[in-house]
Formats: C-alpha cells, structure tokens, sequence
C-alpha cells in the first residue's frame, strides 16, 4: 500500500490509516514490519539518548547499515543508510497504534531531517495571508489553537510537523498530513461535531481526529512562525505576538526542531546552516501569550488576521 | 590579560550568523549561546586569528574604543566562552 507523507509516497506492508493512500510510479521509502518479539536486541552503544523528566523516551545508535532508532521497551525502527528503508521490530505487548504514532510523528520527522530538511514541531493551519506555524513543545496547546483555528475556517495542515523550505523567494511549509491528536478532556476537542477517527494512541492516552485534507505533497506559503509558551497560562487579557529575531530566534526553532543523529557533526552543522540562512531569507517569528480558553482564542483568531501580523514570509523582513 | 596567548575554539562548537548576530552550538553540551554583534565580530576574529594581539589590535582599529575598555570587554567574553568549554587559552 502507498500513503503520502510531506512529499514523500512511502509503501508500507501494514495499514496506516493517518495518512492518505495513493498510487505512484516511485516510492521514497520503504516501511516494512516485521514479526512481534518477546524482547527487543541488545545495542551495545548508544549515540544519543531524548530525555523528558529525566526518563529516556527514544535513543538512537549507529549500526552496521545505518542508525537503530529504539522507545524503550516497546520497538525499534531500523533505518539503512540511504534513508529510504525503516524496518519495524516491536515487542509483542506494543499495541499497533502506538507503533504508527512512533513511525509517523517521530522516526519520520527526524528521518526529513536526516534527509536535509527543516523538521520543526508545529501545528500549521491555512490562514487568509498563508501558513501560520504554532511551535511549542508537547502540551503546549499546537493541537487546540490549530483545532480551534480550523473550526472557524482556517484549515488545519497538520498537528505536530511540519518541513520549512525556501523555494524562490518564498518560505514554505509542507505539512506532515492532517489530522489533530487531542487529550479527551480538552475543552476543544468536546466542542468537536465530529467523534474522534481513531481509538485512543496507547501511548499517550490522545484521540486521533480527522480534520482537514491531505494537501496531496504541495507545499504553502509561510506567513508567521508563532512560538507558543511551555504551558498556556498567560494572564493576557488578550494575545500578545512580540516579535523575535536574530538568536533568540534561531535557539527557539533548534530547539522546535526534530535531529536525527545529534552527534554526527556534519549533519548538525549542514542543520544548522539550513536554518540560519532561512531565517536570513526573513521568516516571521514571535512569541504568543494567550489565555487558553476560548475567548482569548477568539480575540488570537482576530489578531492573526490583522495583514501586519501575518504577511508572508521572505516577502518582508522579520 | 596577556595579549601573547593563543585562543584555540572547540571543534565542537558551531557556528552560525543570523541577522547580525551569532548562534554558537556546542555539540559536546548541546546548549547554545547567543553573541550580540560585538561579540560575532570578535568570534570571527577568533575563528580567524589564534593570537590574541592580532584580534586585540583589530578591534582596536575597527571600534571607537579605549585599550582599557577593549580590553576588559574583550576578557568578560574570553572568561565567558572558557567557562562554557568553548575556547581555550594558552601560553605562547
């Protein structure tokens, strides 16, 4: 079966159903899953390992054909040195929805990166001048605003990744694929009319909505890049953008960034320069604070399309 | 501060200008630091000039600046990257 992702037609032995199917001459990549184990293999030396509260969420090592993404005590993802083949190795007690949440909100995005791309955490929605980007670690509200945005008519591109790239004189994003994850109790995701398309990701206990379309692989213009707060609880009585540039903004988008192989010098130093002369090309970017409850979602809504606020991206200076 | 020493950069630290300031990234602590463009003007001078005279007599020419003031805005940063493993000084 072949899906669409960014703008790679990936084949997969096993249904995915997150992302849209399609049939193509080419495939970029390769996904093969393979048989349920009891106990994953023993990796003698590990690259990199991603922390969060100090507990070790996925870590990466080289091996003989390419890299071992592993999440502790639950799969691997075995990626050949090309980049276009990932082979799936979990444990027999990792339910299949998690494995595809692994797969597509994590190994791919940090895969993009490996393959020279941008790969930031973000949400993305259609706005009236172009794309917005809401940036922010997990929980920081990406999925609520972009949900919130969609249903008063902004699209929703994605919820979680997207790729920046500059094409011409324009800064674009390529969403990963549609849809919004969110926690059952979010308020947003009640006032949803539609029930949630898939069960709840094990991992995470979130819902999985299928809001908004496949953009079938076509990139759209960058308008603003919106750096949300680690958690939402400004007392703004309304929205503040303020305006960032220079370092403080490179810092805020390596750190919204997906690495591969953080320890791989060339790879980070050709990431590096990716993104710094991108941001030289003139991307908007500003740190938002918000109230997170829908009032101030509305006045967010009405500040964003001001034309001030939102112009496109490599059209003005930041 | 001796102007005689030689200023060696870690091979782990890179670099990048963006809007007329710095970002450095050091990949052996995976933390970064940000130079104001003083300070990107005097890390180029670094990356270029391993003696620190030359750098110091640089910026000399290029700043409206006293010796005294240069000097000691020149060592906070010198004292700054030291501590952050990014630079390294040594005896001629």
């Amino acid at each position: 079966m072949q899906y669409r992702i960014y703008d790679l037609v990936i084949q997969s032995d096993q249904p995915l159903p997150e992302l849209a199917q399609c049939e193509a001459q080419h495939t970029d990549l390769q996904i093969q899953w393979l048989p349920a184990v009891s106990q994953l293999r023993a990796v003698s030396t590990w690259r990199h390992h991603w922390t969060e509260a100090d507990e070790t969420q996925l870590s990466i090592a080289k091996t003989r054909t390419g890299w071992l993404f592993r999440f502790p005590e639950q799969s691997d993802f075995a990626i050949n040195a090309g980049g276009d083949q990932i082979t799936v190795t979990a444990r027999k007690d990792t339910d299949a929805s998690t494995l595809r949440h692994q797969l597509l909100d994590q190994v791919l995005p940090r895969l993009m990166s490996l393959r020279g791309r941008i790969s930031l955490h973000a949400s993305a929605v259609q706005s009236p001048h172009g794309s917005l980007l809401f940036v922010g670690q997990s929980g920081a509200g990406k999925s609520s605003i972009g949900t919130y945005l969609h249903q008063q008519g902004w699209p929703l591109l994605c919820d979680d990744s997207v790729i920046l790239q500059h094409t011409h004189d324009t800064i674009e994003v390529l969403p990963a694929y549609p849809g919004a994850r969110l926690y059952p109790d979010s308020p947003i995701a009640a006032r949803l009319a539609i029930r949630p398309s898939q069960p709840a990701i094990a991992s995470s206990g979130k819902l999985r909505f299928a809001l908004g379309a496949s953009n079938n692989g076509q990139a759209q213009a960058l308008a603003h890049i919106l750096l949300l707060p680690g958690t939402p609880a400004s007392q703004a009585t309304t929205p503040l953008l303020n305006p960032v540039t220079g370092t403080e903004a490179v810092i805020a988008l390596l750190d919204a960034s997906f690495q591969f192989d953080v320890s791989d010098h060339d790879h980070m130093s050709r990431y590096f320069g990716a993104l710094g002369s991108l941001l030289n090309q003139g991307v908007a970017v500003s740190r938002l604070a918000y109230r997170h409850d829908a009032a101030c979602l509305r006045e967010l809504e009405i500040a964003l399309t001001a034309p001030g606020q939102a112009a496109p991206s490599g059209q003005v200076s930041a | 501060m001796n102007l005689n020493q030689k200023v060696t950069l870690s091979s782990e630290a890179l670099s990048q200008q963006v809007s007329g300031e710095t970002v450095i990234m050091d990949l052996a602590s995976e933390t970064y630091f940000g130079l104001d463009p003083v300070g990107t003007r005097i890390w180029e001078l670094l990356q270029a000039e391993h003696s620190l005279q030359s750098v110091f007599d640089t910026l000399q020419q290029e700043y409206d600046v006293t010796a005294a003031t240069l000097s000691e805005d020149l060592e906070y940063l010198l004292r700054e990257l030291q501590d952050a493993g990014l630079a390294t000084l040594t005896a001629p």
